[in-house]
């Protein structure tokens, strides 16, 4: 994995994203009772192709089976579990106060409020992680993830 | 080990050394097996455990294929300093990363294999998958050196041997002393025993003191000597009694035997006895004195060594057939001994099995005897020619007396009545004559004739005398009843006068109505031998003639069978005193007996004896 980053920096970034279903609790409270699903919130251009769709295929978080929504403008966003913000850096705003994991790629992302954010160390992806921020969100996230990311301080 | 043929102390500690040795290498070898088992059990556990560990821990570093973090991960092992490699591979079989602190380790695997634990020489290695939830995410490889448990197995083998050495070592010695209690009181016991079976002394008991069970031992030792002793004074006293009986017995038996050997020594008979091979075992002063060979010529020797003249003789074969279990009478017969005769008896002796263990000889000299028959043989064949020839000569002048009286009778006028009674009584007289002179020369014939007998039915005979006295029968109104009679060997002629006789006589000496039952039966062997005849060898019909007559003094049941004997001189009763001497001849003739018991007033019983097959 990793050896060409143009080809498979997206596809890196899919299998990640569907990892964090697996190393992030959400609370009950995130589901809609008429919500059967785990919802994946892509925001603006689909970056994905469809790495993401493969990654998710199939896969079920907690027996939620897990689907992808598309979400064309920041108004267009529905109610979901993780939203992939892209490079749109309003994280606070477009989760609400609903336990969200908002994934940005921009380096300001993290100071606005979002929750988790990649970025290249080399060739490698990485991950930073806003763990307060998260907490207060009322999501737990593994130690397991915490050791493999930089963890963000608010300052 | 060997226990055979050496000392009890050496015995006791020998097995007492071995067991505890014995033990000590059970209990080792459990433990140590014990510890092998445990530990590969444990090995693999922990291993499993520590690899579930790690692949739990590994999760996200591979979920997140990030090596360096992956590696700290596995790092972790460095604690554990006998991790020698640990390799974590990523779901496509790639390896993410690798921990090997000991560059020099080889046989690292390049790829995932099947999962569990195994234990190799020197190392336990296995795989385990690395899951995250359903999913499996890699495979972890861990190895773990065993040297340690090698080293430890080796130090406590070195320490169990040295154990199992100072145990055996310690156990002898202190079994040397131990034993002492055990063996000491056992050999005491041995030296008392080997004491009394040497010395026969029932006496020495075990003093020594001791407990338990060899105390026990030693009781019932010296309570089995005290009951021995006992015994053994019984016995003795038993035993004397014994001998003493023994010896009262011994004498009794001399006694007997003394006795015995007087009576037959004293015997006027020959007896001799014969062991199965003909040898002498007994011999008496009589054979002595006709073999004119002392007792110890003979005894222990067989006949034939004594005196050879006698294979093959009459007394040797009878004697071989009385070995067999046969009784041979030889009635009559001359020794090739002595050249005299002899009558002998020769019988089976047997023992309490029945066995045939000797043949009895008895014999008598009848030299004598028969010189003295021989003689009176001629005498009587003398005496019957005599009577013959002078009764045949003395009917001829009776006839001219009886035909002259009655030629007087007739031409004698006037006779006076004393005349006539002269001339009646010469008459009478004459007549009286006749018949005897009949009678004597019926009698004397008898002994003349020499016929051959035939098979005689006497219901035949019986049948014709009734016939020929029907009416004297008639006149007396006599009863006559039989039995039936058997078919003899015999003259019919004499045997019908044997029967007219005695049946003539019970119709004449009878003063009522006659009645006559003639009964037959077998003669037992005791009847047949009281009469004198040859039990052994003939069966006797015994046929009684009973009847209601006059009877006579039974002091002259012998006299009656003499010639000329009249018991009845009443002239009531006529007859020429010759009837039952003729039956007696008849009898003899026929090799049978006579004989008469009567009681007067009631009756006459006459009892015949006749052979029912020829002699």
């Amino acid at each position: 994995m990793g050896k060409s980053q143009s080809v498979n920096e997206f596809q890196i970034k899919a299998v990640f994203i569907y990892n964090f279903t697996q190393f992030v609790q959400w609370p009950a409270e995130s589901f809609d009772e008429s919500q059967d699903n785990f919802v994946i919130g892509i925001l603006g251009e689909n970056v994905f192709g469809k790495y993401l769709e493969e990654a998710v295929a199939g896969e079920t978080y907690q027996g939620r089976p897990i689907v992808i929504k598309y979400f064309a403008t920041p108004k267009d966003v529905e109610h979901c579990q993780i939203l992939y913000a892209g490079s749109s850096t309003n994280a606070a705003k477009l989760a609400g106060d609903r336990p969200v994991l908002t994934i940005g790629e921009r380096p300001d992302f993290m100071k606005q409020k979002g929750l988790l954010r990649f970025y290249q160390d080399g060739n490698k992806v990485r991950i930073e992680i806003n763990q307060s921020a998260a907490s207060a969100a009322g999501l737990v996230v593994s130690s397991k993830l915490l050791s493999l990311a930089t963890i963000y301080q608010e300052k | 080990m060997k226990l055979k043929g050496i000392s009890i102390r050496a015995k006791v500690i020998r097995l007492i050394s071995l067991i505890s040795a014995i033990s000590l290498l059970l209990v080792f070898t459990v433990l140590f097996v014990y510890e092998i088992v445990s530990y590969r059990e444990n090995s693999t556990r922990e291993m499993n455990v520590l690899a579930n560990i790690l692949a739990a821990n590994s999760t996200a570093a591979l979920a997140f294929d990030d090596a360096e973090a992956a590696h700290e991960i596995l790092s972790a092992v460095k604690a554990e300093q006998l991790i020698t490699v640990a390799i974590l591979f990523k779901a496509n079989g790639e390896v993410l990363t690798s921990f090997i602190p000991d560059s020099t380790v080889t046989e690292v695997p390049i790829a995932p294999a099947e999962y569990g634990f195994e234990i190799r020489r020197g190392k336990v290695e296995g795989f385990v998958p690395v899951m995250l939830g359903e999913k499996r995410l890699g495979t972890l490889y861990i190895r773990r050196s065993t040297e340690d448990t090698e080293q430890r197995l080796l130090l406590y083998a070195i320490i169990a041997g040295t154990v199992i050495v100072i145990t055996f070592v310690l156990t002898y010695l202190l079994s040397s002393r131990l034993e002492r209690a055990i063996s000491n009181p056992l050999i005491s016991l041995s030296n008392i025993s080997t004491q009394v079976s040497e010395h026969h002394d029932y006496s020495v008991r075990a003093t020594d003191p001791a407990d338990g069970e060899i105390g026990q031992l030693k009781e019932a030792f010296n309570t089995m000597l005290s009951k021995i002793e006992i015994q053994n004074n019984e016995i003795q006293k038993h035993n004397q009694e014994l001998e003493f009986k023994i010896d009262e017995r011994t004498k009794a038996y001399r006694r007997e035997k003394e006795f015995a050997e007087v009576v037959v020594n004293s015997s006027l008979v020959l007896i001799a006895v014969f062991d199965p091979e003909m040898r002498f075992i007994g011999y008496n002063d009589k054979c002595e004195e006709e073999f004119k060979l002392k007792r110890e010529h003979v005894l222990g020797k067989k006949f034939e060594e004594a005196m050879p003249q006698i294979k093959g003789t009459l007394t040797y074969n009878s004697l071989l057939r009385a070995l067999k279990g046969e009784f041979v009478h030889n009635p009559q017969y001359r020794s090739g001994v002595t050249g005299d005769f002899y009558e002998s008896f020769m019988r089976p002796l047997r023992n309490e099995n029945n066995e045939i263990y000797a043949a009895l000889m008895t014999a008598h000299n009848i030299n004598g005897f028969i010189e003295a028959n021989a003689e009176l043989q001629k005498r009587n064949a003398d005496l019957e020619q005599f009577a013959y020839v002078a009764s045949h000569d003395l009917q001829e002048p009776l006839r001219k007396v009886l035909l002259f009286n009655d030629r007087l009778n007739d031409e004698l006028p006037d006779k006076n009545d004393s005349v006539t009674r002269y001339i009646d009584k010469i008459d009478h007289a004459a007549r009286r004559m006749s018949n005897l002179i009949r009678d004597v020369l019926a009698y004397s014939r008898l002994a003349r004739l020499e016929e051959s007998f035939v098979p005689t039915d006497l219901n035949e005979v019986l049948a014709q005398v009734r016939i020929d006295l029907e009416l004297y029968v008639e006149e007396k109104e006599a009863v006559i009843t039989s039995q039936h009679l058997p078919v003899v060997p015999g003259n019919t002629l004499q045997l019908h006068q044997l029967f007219s006789n005695l049946i003539n006589n019970a119709l004449k000496f009878c003063d009522r109505k006659p009645s006559l039952q003639i009964t037959c039966s077998i003669a037992s062997n005791d009847e047949a031998r009281w009469q004198g005849l040859a039990y052994e060898t003939l069966s006797y019909a015994k046929i009684q003639f009973i009847d209601n007559g006059v009877g006579f003094d039974p002091k002259y049941s012998d006299k009656v069978f003499a010639l000329f004997q009249r018991l009845h001189q009443d002239k009531k009763y006529e007859g020429t005193g010759i009837g039952l001497a003729l039956c007696k001849k008849i009898v003899t003739n026929h090799h049978g007996s006579i004989g008469v018991d009567s009681t007067p007033g009631v009756g006459t019983t006459f009892t015949i004896f006749l052979p029912v097959k020829p002699v």
